[in-house]
């Protein structure tokens, strides 16, 4: 008969040899995925934690070797004035193309899911603007708001809504509304792109089922269409947000920022003051600050659509 | 500067060895392959071996014939010199500084860059770029006085010097629209000589939103520095004076910047966001009767405009001169270069052979006696053009000048958007100072 106390060591000795295997395996998992890690690391931590350092050190062209000064670069960025202004600059800006690029893309979607004759041809040229190079995209309509050359004032005038020639991009009161509508002219299209392609799969049985329930034309839109395309109008918003936020070649060739910074934001804040004023720990600066409010914003923003079901499919 | 096997065997690198090494290991298996062959590859082998490659950076040009004659004289440059193979990257102007930049802090980058002058002293004071003095004293063909003044100075930092110019001009000449100054019963010959007078002659020409006097550039640009600092010196102001005070706020630019406002009334809307460009466009479309710009500015407007035009000495205030801020290029030998004897060779040869002065620029040649028969060979009323290049003055020669001009475009635009000129250059002095300190 085999005692209790032998058979506790063979069951001890098992899970020896299980754990021993089962550490192996882990050891073993673990060198497979190293390679890749190792890569990430490199490509993704690695420059996050090179950007902050630098953020932490006073470094120019002409004086390279970097200067550790502690958070003195927050403390300067966050009192002053041009912080508040590219902040406030910022969020304007990505409100204002987000959600009108929202509803213009929505509705052009909604249009173009309308059989007509020439929708095919209307479905490719509408992606024009999206796929024009976004230097060209600012040539464009820096022409277009030329206050004598322009056709934005010629238009304007046809239609008797002003009668002098506005310089849409030289006044500090106009400049953020032109190049918001610049973008979204440009950017619109992805969104079409994208809700377009949402609504091929919302059922037609469940739009009929609302109809013949009652429904509206406004109900059926909101409570049918928009929730089962919810996870697309999700994602897409997302991604606008983060490429609005992060915008530079429109802006810059239109205004560089002008007039004065009214219509800096944050990549062509920090562009100039990595590239022409050549302060690498304050272009730091701004870009972790950048970062930060961008994480904060898709953080909540995912977490309030996930709390309250708004688009749950 | 020694001869050529003397330089290049100085120039003997890591890199001009892996070359020969590379070059061995094919000729081995030519020898190998085809015995006769071998004999007559030897001699070019043992000739290859104190090779060595320039890399050249510039700025891109669209003119082909520009492109056509930089590469004809590059070619002939080889040929005279074959130990020395030159590989040229261009880049569009708007790039350049930025691929610049990150090339030099990255601790890359090519031999020789071609640098705007503005930016020479502050690659100097980097230590990305190295002085040139020791090898000009001991050049043959590079002198100062071979090459204009302005042109010549704008290298010389800290009492060294850092760069060769290759080309120059002076911003700005007045290009007038002499049909409708005519028009306006005004001379296009002979009207303008006092800032009063000018300040006339734009309210004249104006009828708006038709015609305007004149064109302003005023954005957020290296542009409207230029011309502004062109005001500035006319009327015997500065930013930055010879000792490296900054004087930009001085009764003088007090006056300066006024009289700018005041032109600017007969100008069209929008000038907080007009360019060269811009005014360029619409000079030539007739909506602009006068606008300051370079010589450069010629054969655009030559193409373009369906009326007679003409250039002037800008006007000066009573009892002054005008002096305009100049512009320009020169080239610069990397302090990492491995090569630089042979690439202080090939700047030697691009920047003082008269024939080649005259066919790889499309902004006036810095070598005096190309600069002179380029103009007068290429550009309409030459000695307007000659005037100005030798009055013209280099803008402040500083190592942190991106950002001075960073501060005089923050002035700028600061007036436009209604602050007082008193309060927008008492607002510059103080981020000059804090600049340059």
């Amino acid at each position: 008969m085999v005692s209790d106390l032998t058979l506790t060591k063979a069951a001890s000795g098992e899970r020896r040899i299980r754990f021993g295997l089962a550490a192996r395996e882990g050891w073993f998992a673990y060198a497979l995925l190293a390679p890749t890690l190792i890569l990430l690391a490199l490509l993704i931590l690695y420059p996050v934690f090179s950007a902050v350092y630098i953020s932490l050190t006073k470094t120019s062209f002409i004086n390279p070797t970097p200067v550790f000064v502690g958070l003195d670069n927050y403390r300067s960025v966050l009192a002053s004035a041009e912080f508040v202004q590219i902040l406030a600059n910022s969020l304007i800006w990505t409100v204002g193309v987000v959600v009108f690029q929202f509803v213009v893309g929505m509705a052009t979607a909604l249009l173009l899911n309308q059989p007509f004759v020439g929708r095919g041809l209307l479905r490719a040229l509408v992606i024009v603007p999206w796929v024009m190079p976004g230097i060209i995209g600012g040539i464009l309509w820096k022409l277009m708001y030329d206050p004598y050359l322009g056709l934005v004032n010629a238009f304007l005038m046809k239609i008797h809504v002003t009668d002098h020639n506005i310089p849409w991009l030289a006044q500090p009161d106009t400049v953020m509304a032109a190049i918001i509508f610049a973008a979204i002219w440009k950017g619109a299209p992805f969104s079409t792109l994208m809700y377009l392609a949402a609504l091929q799969n919302v059922s037609s049985d469940l739009v009929e089922a609302a109809h013949l329930d009652g429904a509206n034309w406004w109900q059926r839109l909101r409570s049918v269409v928009l929730a089962e395309m919810a996870p697309t109008i999700r994602t897409t918003i997302l991604l606008t947000t983060v490429w609005t936020f992060n915008y530079f070649d429109l802006i810059y060739i239109t205004t560089r920022g002008g007039p004065g910074i009214s219509s800096h934001i944050f990549p062509t804040w920090i562009y100039e003051q990595a590239f022409v004023k050549i302060e690498h720990g304050l272009a730091a600066t701004y870009g972790i600050i950048s970062v930060v409010i961008l994480l904060i914003f898709s953080t909540l923003y995912l977490r309030e659509l996930n709390r309250a079901e708004v688009f749950e499919a | 500067m020694g001869d050529v096997i003397t330089s290049s065997k100085r120039a003997l690198s890591r890199r001009s060895v892996l070359r020969t090494a590379v070059a061995s290991v094919a000729a081995t298996a030519a020898t190998r392959l085809n015995a006769p062959a071998a004999t007559l590859a030897a001699p070019a082998l043992i000739f290859r071996q104190d090779a060595v490659t320039i890399e050249v950076w510039d700025q891109q040009q669209s003119d082909k014939s520009i492109l056509d004659a930089y590469n004809q004289a590059l070619a002939d440059f080889q040929k005279a010199n074959p130990t020395i193979t030159v590989k040229v990257t261009t880049f569009p102007y708007a790039q350049y500084r930025d691929k610049l930049l990150a090339a030099v802090q990255g601790g890359a980058g090519p031999d020789i860059m071609a640098l705007d002058e503005i930016w020479t002293p502050e690659f100097g004071a980097s230590g990305t770029i190295q002085p040139l003095d020791d090898m000009i004293a001991a050049s043959s063909a590079i002198k100062p006085d071979l090459f204009f003044q302005g042109a010549w100075d704008t290298n010389t930092y800290q009492e060294k010097i850092w760069g060769i110019p290759l080309n120059f001009d002076v911003w700005e000449q007045l290009y007038l629209n002499a049909d409708a100054f005519t028009a306006a019963g005004l001379d296009p010959e002979n009207s303008l000589k006092t800032w009063d007078d000018w300040l006339a002659a734009a309210e004249k020409l104006t009828t708006a939103p038709s015609q305007f006097g004149i064109g302003i550039i005023g954005h957020k640009g290296e542009d409207t520095v230029v011309m502004l600092n062109s005001l500035m010196y006319s009327n015997g102001g500065a930013v930055i004076d010879d000792t490296g005070k900054v004087v930009i706020n001085s009764p003088e630019n007090v006056e300066t910047l006024r009289f700018f406002q005041s032109l600017a009334k007969f100008a069209p809307e929008g000038v907080a966001n007009a360019d060269e460009a811009s005014n360029a466009a619409a000079f030539t479309a007739g909506q602009v009767t006068m606008v300051l710009d370079g010589s450069w500015q010629q054969d655009s407007f030559s193409q373009s405009a369906q009326f007679e035009w003409r250039i002037a000495v800008p006007p000066a205030p009573a009892g002054k001169s005008f002096v305009g801020a100049l512009g320009g290029w020169n080239y610069a030998i990397s302090q990492s270069s491995e090569a630089p004897d042979a690439a202080f060779k090939l700047i030697e040869y691009l920047s003082t052979n008269k024939d080649v002065q005259m066919t790889i620029n499309s902004l006036t040649p810095a070598l005096k006696a190309a600069g002179e028969e380029f103009t007068k060979q290429k550009r309409k009323q030459p000695e307007v053009i000659l005037e100005t290049l030798n009055s013209g003055r280099p803008r402040p020669i500083s190592s942190v000048y991106p950002q001075v001009s960073s501060a005089e475009q923050d002035m700028v635009q600061a007036i436009w958007s209604g602050t007082s000129v008193e309060d927008a250059l008492a607002a510059a002095q103080t981020a000059i100072e804090e600049l340059v300190k």
